[in-house]
């Protein structure tokens, strides 16, 4: 009955069985071995995780309450008690800068979940289906694009209320245009292709070809272009902030710390200088890292 | 099994249409190996996405088992008819392992024992289960098109479309796919429409042939008059003669 010999795999007759599991986390070091090589990714990475620790570990790394109130020590120098100085009500400024990290990244994370979901959903819909599904999500796509995209936070913002939620639905609204684009252009170039064509001649559903087959060829360029979309994030944020609309106060936010530190801007530099050293040392983490990441899962760029 | 009648196709945009198939008529018996050929451009890759249901808008009428397809489905097509690719590293899905790219079918049509079913298409193809963990980047041509074509018998279809199944692969590689389709064609009664622009690889698994030419059908010949060289149109002559001056 069997008259085709069987294919052995090289490894089975040697009794090696590979297991899928080794090889993909095998993979997921040397990738990112590959990632830390470059030295400008690298620093990206190792921001991005200082950043990280600084928010989960903040009550450790604080050396005083961010909250805690000292009129006694309003707009004091940096010094060895208070290394980056204190504010106009006394609070140590390190302490609020490591609080402010959760609040940079909660809204990081907040905008990111959002955004990723809603602009590869519209985007391999519109790609895929094409016709007038492609032309109605395109235009609503194409409103929001031409928008600009702080005018437009500020208009939800102004809509809903101020506050660090609102901001973040504010930030969601003018973030996911350019990702579902993105995922449409991706779906464009696969929905011909062979093995999507062969899903459909097993019957499968359109949105399983969407789940299984699409998305996850879309999957790399997307979270590349969200980590990138991270450094914006934070500046539209710290934008929010400084104006007022975003996180209120006492909430230790980066871009309302330079707000409020800008009138005394003058006479205590350092109460604008760190807040704003640490927006800029982050979104220019989150490109590098961004970067970093195009190089290594975008393989057009090889 | 499959009747095709008075076929024709047009692709048209706003300035100009052009006429892909004129014409065509077929029949194909249950159990036959048919074969398309003809130069590229010929229409024969378009009958058969005509039959799987990636063109539409073509006229006339195709039968498959008696039914009209005009009126069927993807879903009702895909239990009668399976369909092989060219191009065997763009027919898997770069990111599903062989073991996905195997369970897929059964999970669409919500089969049971998925894991003998896998198994067994498996080895009907030549290739052990030490392949199911695998990602297609991880194996050969050969094998990739071997994964295609369990992918295809999986779902126990009763015909099953091949579109130059073998001119991405080398010429040994050749001979085994070729081998391994009559193998299974003869144990599973499988029909099959292929299509290809290699008399050799024509010859030698169909049974008859149909010659096409700028989207008509030249001439339908069977494989003993063309290895006879019993063929009356010139067209096809000069086809035979190329592919011999050329071994």
């Amino acid at each position: 009955m069997r008259n085709v010999e069987t294919i052995k795999n090289p490894d089975y007759g040697m009794g090696l069985r590979v297991n899928v599991e080794p090889t993909r986390k095998a993979l997921f070091v040397k990738s990112f071995k590959k990632l830390c090589k470059n030295p400008l990714s690298a620093s990206g990475v190792v921001i991005v995780t200082l950043l990280l620790i600084l928010a989960i570990a903040a009550p450790l790394i604080a050396t005083h309450d961010p909250l805690q109130q000292d009129l006694a020590r309003t707009l004091s120098a940096p010094s060895i008690a208070h290394w980056f100085g204190t504010d106009e009500y006394g609070r140590d400024i390190f302490s609020r800068i490591v609080y402010g990290s959760r609040v940079t990244l909660y809204i990081i994370f907040l905008v990111t979940i959002i955004v990723g979901p809603i602009g590869l959903l519209i985007g391999t819909m519109s790609g895929y289906f094409g016709g007038w599904i492609d032309s109605a999500f395109m235009r609503v796509t194409d409103i929001f694009i031409s928008f600009p995209s702080l005018v437009l936070a500020l208009a939800f913002v102004a809509a809903l209320g101020p506050g660090l939620e609102h901001a973040v639905i504010a930030i969601a609204l003018t973030a996911w245009p350019p990702v579902a684009r993105l995922a449409r252009a991706e779906t464009l170039t696969l929905r011909n292709s062979d093995y999507v064509v062969a899903a459909q001649l097993q019957g499968a559903s359109s949105f399983r070809i969407l789940f299984h087959y699409i998305s996850l060829m879309c999957l790399p360029s997307l979270i590349v272009r969200l980590t990138m979309n991270m450094a914006t994030v934070i500046l539209t944020a710290a934008a929010l902030g400084f104006l007022g609309l975003g996180a209120q106060p006492p909430l230790p936010e980066w871009g309302s710390m330079i707000s409020t530190g800008r009138s005394y801007m003058l006479e205590s530099w350092w109460l604008v200088a760190f807040p704003g050293a640490a927006i800029m040392l982050v979104s220019l983490a989150f490109n590098l890292l961004g970067d970093g990441l195009r190089d290594l899962l975008d393989p057009r760029t090889e | 099994m499959i009747s095709i009648d008075s076929l024709s196709f047009k692709i048209s945009s706003l300035t100009k249409s052009k006429r892909i198939l004129s014409n065509i008529n077929l029949n194909i018996e249950r159990g036959e190996a048919f074969g398309l050929v003809g130069e590229s451009g010929s229409g024969k890759t378009s009958i058969l996405k005509c039959l799987a249901g990636q063109f539409q808008g073509w006229e006339g009428t195709i039968h498959v088992q008696g039914k009209s397809i005009a009126k069927a489905s993807l879903k009702e097509r895909s239990n009668t008819m399976q369909m092989v690719f060219q191009d065997p590293y763009g027919a898997l899905h770069p990111r599903h392992t062989i073991r996905k790219i195997l369970n897929e079918p059964l999970v669409i049509k919500g089969l049971q024992n998925k894991e003998e079913r896998i198994v067994e298409a498996l080895e009907q193809v030549g290739l052990d289960e030490t392949f199911l963990s695998r990602y297609p980047h991880q194996i050969s041509g050969g094998q990739r098109q071997r994964v295609a074509i369990a992918r295809a018998i999986i779902l126990d279809p009763d015909i099953i479309l091949l579109d130059e199944p073998t001119s991405a692969l080398d010429v040994s590689v050749q001979a085994e796919i070729l081998n391994l389709l009559a193998n299974l064609r003869a144990r599973h009664n499988l029909t099959y429409l292929m299509v290809s622009h290699d008399l050799g690889v024509i010859a030698h698994l169909c049974d008859r042939v149909a010659v096409m030419k700028a989207g008509e059908v030249v001439e339908v010949v069977t494989r003993e008059e063309l290895m006879e060289g019993n063929i009356a149109h010139p067209y096809t002559q000069t086809l035979l003669q190329h592919a011999f001056s050329r071994e």
